[in-house]
């Protein structure tokens, strides 16, 4: 019987999950690049699934006109040198370092198709394809992993992201002298904040109810009065 | 506990340091030579990388945001004419160097000089240029030309003399400079070693006389970055209440 409770209570801790979930978005709401996450399923599923996802849709694009200040649009992600490992992000707001590679905010080399990218000249042009030409020169094409599946991504902190589902194709555009501002919609994380304080305090309506039948039941069933 | 406490308390901290960085662009709008200092957020995963190399889902859905850095933007500020002798503005990447009182190296691009008592030129919290220029006290007539070279009729003569050569420095990777107040930067390891070189050569930028170099803070763009910020900031806020809410639903869960 005590089962009732706790299959109702595992409810509350899914709000709780998602409130975290909302939290988190909202903290983003202005991390360039940000992808907003989901709690995968919904409350009426049997078992509470801590699976999370992306959403992949594109965030708003901000010009900036800094010439290193890249976004793409479609579901293409820059890839970053991570001591030696690549990770994925949507944050492309990068810069050269002393020896004039560029890099992002943390000072990991963004990566071309053949490895770090090098600049000499300040008139640096990045075509809608990710063609890098510095003066006149193209040297080097930025590399862009498509991702076919969502659910391969996972958050790794620092705007990064590690993929590991299957390449898949980007036919998006790439901008220069702009910023992908997150993906987080403000009016739908309040909607999902009203939702779930509501929905915790229907939870505890239940539980509430249950406790009270199960007190007449317990303290009444069989009195002889 | 409720994560989404402290998540929502990170990003009411981001915000707000959003906001100083704004304020401080806003109130340094009519600054010369002042570059507007942007904020840079990343989120925060509870996850060491050894996890993401074992493919392991995260332990929880994240731990708010953070500031992974904040940087100046050096791009050109418009030019505005002021017709002193000793206003000059960088049209270019290069800085002028200037040597503190503890002999420092400083950088800036505001470039209102002016001769210091002992003939020096020096900048306007009075550190002289690096490159020691001393400028007679009879010197007439002084023209700076784009090169930086600095001529004036010495000691009532009509034909111009050469006083001196001003030079710049460009560093590899200006986003890495130090903001150390009074509008000057500080070489960084990130920044790399300035070279120093002729003004209007290698992309040092040219020197125009009689001008100087307005900050490039966009009002446009700062206002609306600071709507934004605010109400990202009650966002969270709200965000915080809810979860104290939930908490207190939790609490009362058997009255």
């Amino acid at each position: 019987m005590s089962n009732v409770i706790s299959s109702i209570a595992s409810y509350l801790s899914r709000d709780v999950e998602s409130l975290d979930i909302i939290g988190q978005n909202v903290a983003n709401m202005r991390t360039v690049g940000y992808r907003t996450e989901r709690l995968k399923g919904d409350f009426r599923a049997a078992t509470a699934s801590t699976d999370r996802t992306l959403s992949m849709l594109d965030g708003n694009l901000d010009k900036t006109g800094a010439s290193l200040d890249l976004a793409i649009q479609g579901q293409g992600f820059f890839v970053v040198d991570v001591n030696g490992q690549e990770r994925l992000t949507r944050n492309g707001q990068f810069h050269l370092n002393e020896d004039r590679q560029l890099v992002d905010d943390m000072g990991r080399a963004v990566m071309g198709e053949s490895g770090p990218i090098t600049l000499y000249t300040a008139a640096v042009e990045i075509g809608a394809d990710g063609t890098i030409k510095d003066g006149d020169k193209q040297i080097d094409t930025l590399r862009i992993v498509g991702v076919a599946n969502a659910d391969g991504l996972r958050e790794i902190g620092d705007g990064l992201y590690a993929y590991s589902g299957a390449p898949g194709e980007w036919n998006g555009s790439l901008h220069q002298g702009a910023l992908e501002r997150s993906n987080v919609d403000p009016g739908t994380e309040m909607v999902r904040l009203m939702e779930v304080t509501r929905h915790a305090q229907s939870v505890q309506r239940a539980i509430q109810a249950y406790d009270t039948a199960m007190q007449s039941g317990v303290s009444h069933l069989g009195d002889n009065a | 506990m409720i994560d989404a406490l402290y998540i929502a308390t990170s990003g009411l901290k981001s915000q707000q340091s959003q906001i100083d960085t704004l304020s401080n662009n806003i109130s340094n709008m009519q600054t010369p030579g002042f570059k507007a200092k942007r904020v840079a957020f990343g989120d925060i995963a509870t996850m060491s990388p050894a996890q993401v190399a074992a493919g392991l889902p995260p332990e929880s859905e994240g731990a708010g945001s953070e500031i992974l850095a904040t940087t100046a933007l050096f791009s050109q500020g418009q030019m505005m004419q002021t017709n002193n002798t000793w206003d000059i503005g960088i049209q270019g990447s290069g800085f002028l160097e200037i040597a503190d009182s503890n002999g420092n190296r400083l950088y800036t691009r505001a470039g209102q000089l002016h001769v210091d008592s002992e003939g020096y030129l020096a900048t306007v919290d009075g550190n002289r240029l690096a490159q020691n220029i001393q400028i007679p006290p009879d010197a007439a007539q002084i023209q700076i030309n784009q090169s930086g070279q600095i001529y004036a009729n010495v000691g009532g003569s009509a034909t111009q003399t050469l006083l001196g050569t001003l030079e710049l420095s460009v560093f590899p990777s200006p986003d890495g400079l130090q903001s150390v107040g009074g509008n000057n930067f500080a070489a960084t390891q990130a920044s790399g070693d300035p070279s120093v070189e002729k003004a209007n050569e290698n992309g040092t930028g040219s020197i125009l006389q009689g001008s100087l170099e307005s900050s490039n803070v966009d009002m446009v763009s700062e206002m609306s970055s600071l709507v934004i910020a605010q109400r990202a900031y009650q966002l969270n806020a709200r965000v915080l209440q809810a979860s104290d809410q939930i908490l207190d639903t939790i609490n009362n869960l058997r009255q």
